[in-house]
């Protein structure tokens, strides 16, 4: 049997901005990709509208927008019962296909590591490793489970090493001490090397024509150490811990840089090789909305008696107790539930005399809070809070609009909002701290695409589908993406027709909707409304 | 769906934490009805992923977890027998 070739390798760079990348390849921190981007072809790929790592992973993905894969946030809120409840969000979440699953069916075989919202790992031809899986999981976690032993044996599986460790991300979202950077940068240095052993391992042991790794450390790192990586900001930093801090921070881009060159040679000349990220970076200002008090101050929620006021700058609780546990359920009518959401959900009642709005008021109540977000200003500087508030069917329209927030808020810097109870609504900043930006990075180079070439813009979405043509398959016609053939040189398009597949002959999935082209239409044009597309 | 018996749960979950054992530093020894999951060497989080496991092994869509918090269960305070009862319980009523 002649072995399988790897045709698309798909190397994840989650958070990854040219903003800090172009002066770290100008500095000879990643010469490797530095040439990548210089002699192929780059633009930005633009995140979903809340730029959060598993909506946009999932559209990445899948090709499809929030509204029809399902995803919203790192959590599923359950508002079915007397209160709203939440849990991770998972695979079963994931409403429609991914590109992974889309390569099994058509005879592929694929290979995806660390990527979100893949628990339980749903079976294809291949490997999956799911992302965002606790240390004690993660061996139990893979598919198929002989590559478990595999791995084991070959000791490049060092579970410890290599997942999530929640605990230790709620601190890190929170900011850490400045002695306590290094430690974090070390962490995710090990935790890269362990994937990257692993990805080898499994190109060599189980080649698959479509892999797909993902280094989630860039944005770890970013969100506590951007000041001390931006050349522009870093040497205003000069204690031995930071100075540390910025030395082990670079060399974590200089061995993504290394793995990114080890992985395009032993994936072989033959390969399609795309750099990408599921949104950019950007510092945040130095203040917190925080979002739960402002809604108690216009009399939409309570808190349970007795519920502490932050005052170390904090976004969430630590370790794992949920936020709905410090608000009064009786009483309240519009609450957030998660940081990372930027989300305020508004709670209609079940019944009159129930606690909630009443469905008849809902869209009065919920306008009425958009134009008090807009109007709310930031006391010390008298500017603006909010940039952009999303209502749910503008900015997630599909199949699943019923489970996204009800509104979204998009921060004029950027930030996330914190869901705790504080003195004030809006606060100051403690530690210095990044957040995401709606710009991420698609490099593409490899045998078929354009040489020296500066894209348009790009949308996340559009991923999948170039995934899918860069496999040689024909693209879901219900994919919201598009092939970026601007990407790729006239010659190859000429031998490689774009072909479309339709839906209902590729549908497996139970939940997989197939839109039709009116309400396809209307999706790209609240897209490009909204400046996405 | 099918029934689902205790001996299939029980089975399903047997089998789940002896590939974790290396991991977990735990001998694999029997799991006793009355054993609290989470002394069973996970991490609090993990419990989240074993109870979705159970759901997408079978079938139950989020049914486990919605029943949990319908009875206000919290996962740090369940047995082995107790989770098991309850994928039993959901399978019987799923195929009622």
């Amino acid at each position: 049997m002649t072995k399988r070739e790897i045709k698309t390798l798909l190397i994840g760079l989650d958070g990854a901005t040219y903003d800090l990348l172009d002066p770290l390849v100008e500095e000879g921190i990643m010469p490797n990709l530095g040439k990548i981007m210089k002699e192929g072809a780059r633009g930005i790929l633009k995140s979903t509208i809340h730029p959060l790592t598993p909506p946009a992973w999932t559209t990445m993905t899948t090709g499809r927008t929030p509204g029809n894969h399902g995803v919203f946030d790192f959590i599923r809120v359950d508002r079915s019962g007397s209160k709203p409840n939440y849990t991770l969000a998972t695979s079963a979440d994931v409403m429609v296909p991914t590109i992974w699953q889309i390569a099994d069916r058509e005879g592929l075989r694929a290979t995806t590591l660390n990527f979100p919202v893949n628990f339980p790992a749903k079976p294809i031809n291949g490997v999956v490793i799911p992302g965002y899986v606790p240390w004690s999981y993660l061996g139990r976690a893979i598919h198929p489970r002989p590559v478990f032993k595999m791995l084991k044996e070959k000791g490049v599986f060092k579970a410890s090493e290599m997942s999530t460790d929640w605990q230790h991300e709620r601190k890190a979202v929170q900011g850490l001490g400045e002695n306590q950077l290094e430690d974090w940068v070390n962490f995710h240095i090990v935790r890269e090397k362990r994937w990257q052993d692993i990805l080898l391992t499994l190109m060599e042991e189980e080649p698959c024509e479509l892999m797909a790794v993902l280094f989630d450390g860039v944005d770890r790192i970013q969100h506590l150490c951007y000041h001390l990586i931006d050349r522009e900001t870093r040497d205003q930093y000069q204690t031995e811990d930071a100075k540390k801090t910025t030395e082990l921070a670079l060399q974590y881009y200089r061995d993504v840089d290394n793995y990114i060159a080890q992985m395009i040679e032993k994936a072989g000349p033959q390969a399609q090789v795309m750099i990408v990220s599921d949104h950019g970076f950007t510092r945040s200002g130095s203040r917190i909305f925080y979002a739960n008090t402002w809604l108690e101050q216009k009399g939409w929620l309570d808190w349970i008696e007795g519920t502490p006021m932050d005052d170390q700058g904090r976004v969430a609780l630590d370790e794992n107790t949920e936020a709905s546990t410090l608000i009064d359920w009786e009483t309240t009518k519009a609450y957030a539930l998660s940081s990372s959401s930027n989300a305020i959900f508004i709670r209609q009642s079940n019944a009159p005399g129930e606690p909630g709005v009443a469905p008849a008021d809902y869209e009065a109540f919920r306008d009425k809070m958009i134009e008090a977000l807009y109007d709310l200003k930031d006391p010390d500087t008298g500017k603006p809070v909010i940039k952009h508030v999303f209502k749910r069917e503008d900015a997630f329209p599909g199949a699943y609009t019923d489970r996204a927030p009800d509104i979204t808020l998009m921060l004029h810097d950027y930030s996330f909002l914190s869901v705790l109870r504080a003195d004030a609504p809006i606060k100051d900043r403690q530690v210095p701290y990044a957040t995401h930006h709606p710009d991420g990075i698609f490099v593409a180079t490899g045998p078929g695409f354009k040489k020296e070439t500066a894209l348009d813009d790009m949308y996340i979405a559009d991923v999948a589908p170039t995934a899918i043509y860069s496999l040689g398959l024909s693209v879901p016609s219900d994919m919201e993406g598009k092939v970026c053939t601007a990407a790729y040189d006239d010659a190859y398009l000429a031998e490689n027709a774009l072909t479309y597949a339709d839906v209902e002959a590729l549908k497996g999935d139970a939940d997989m909707s197939a839109l039709d082209a009116e309400a396809q239409e209307q999706i790209k044009e609240r897209l490009k409304s909204l400046g996405y597309l | 769906m099918a029934n689902i018996s205790y001996d299939d749960a029980y089975g399903v979950l047997k089998e789940i934490f002896e590939d974790l054992e290396d991991d977990l530093d735990s001998d694999g020894g029997e799991l006793a009805a009355d054993s609290k999951l989470i002394d069973l060497g996970m991490e609090s989080i993990s419990l989240v992923y074993l109870v979705s496991e159970l759901q997408q092994h079978y079938g139950l869509g989020d049914a486990l977890f919605r029943k949990m918090r319908e009875e206000d269960k919290l996962l740090v305070d369940m047995s082995v027998g107790d989770i098991i009862n309850s994928v039993v319980e959901l399978g019987s009523k799923a195929s009622a």
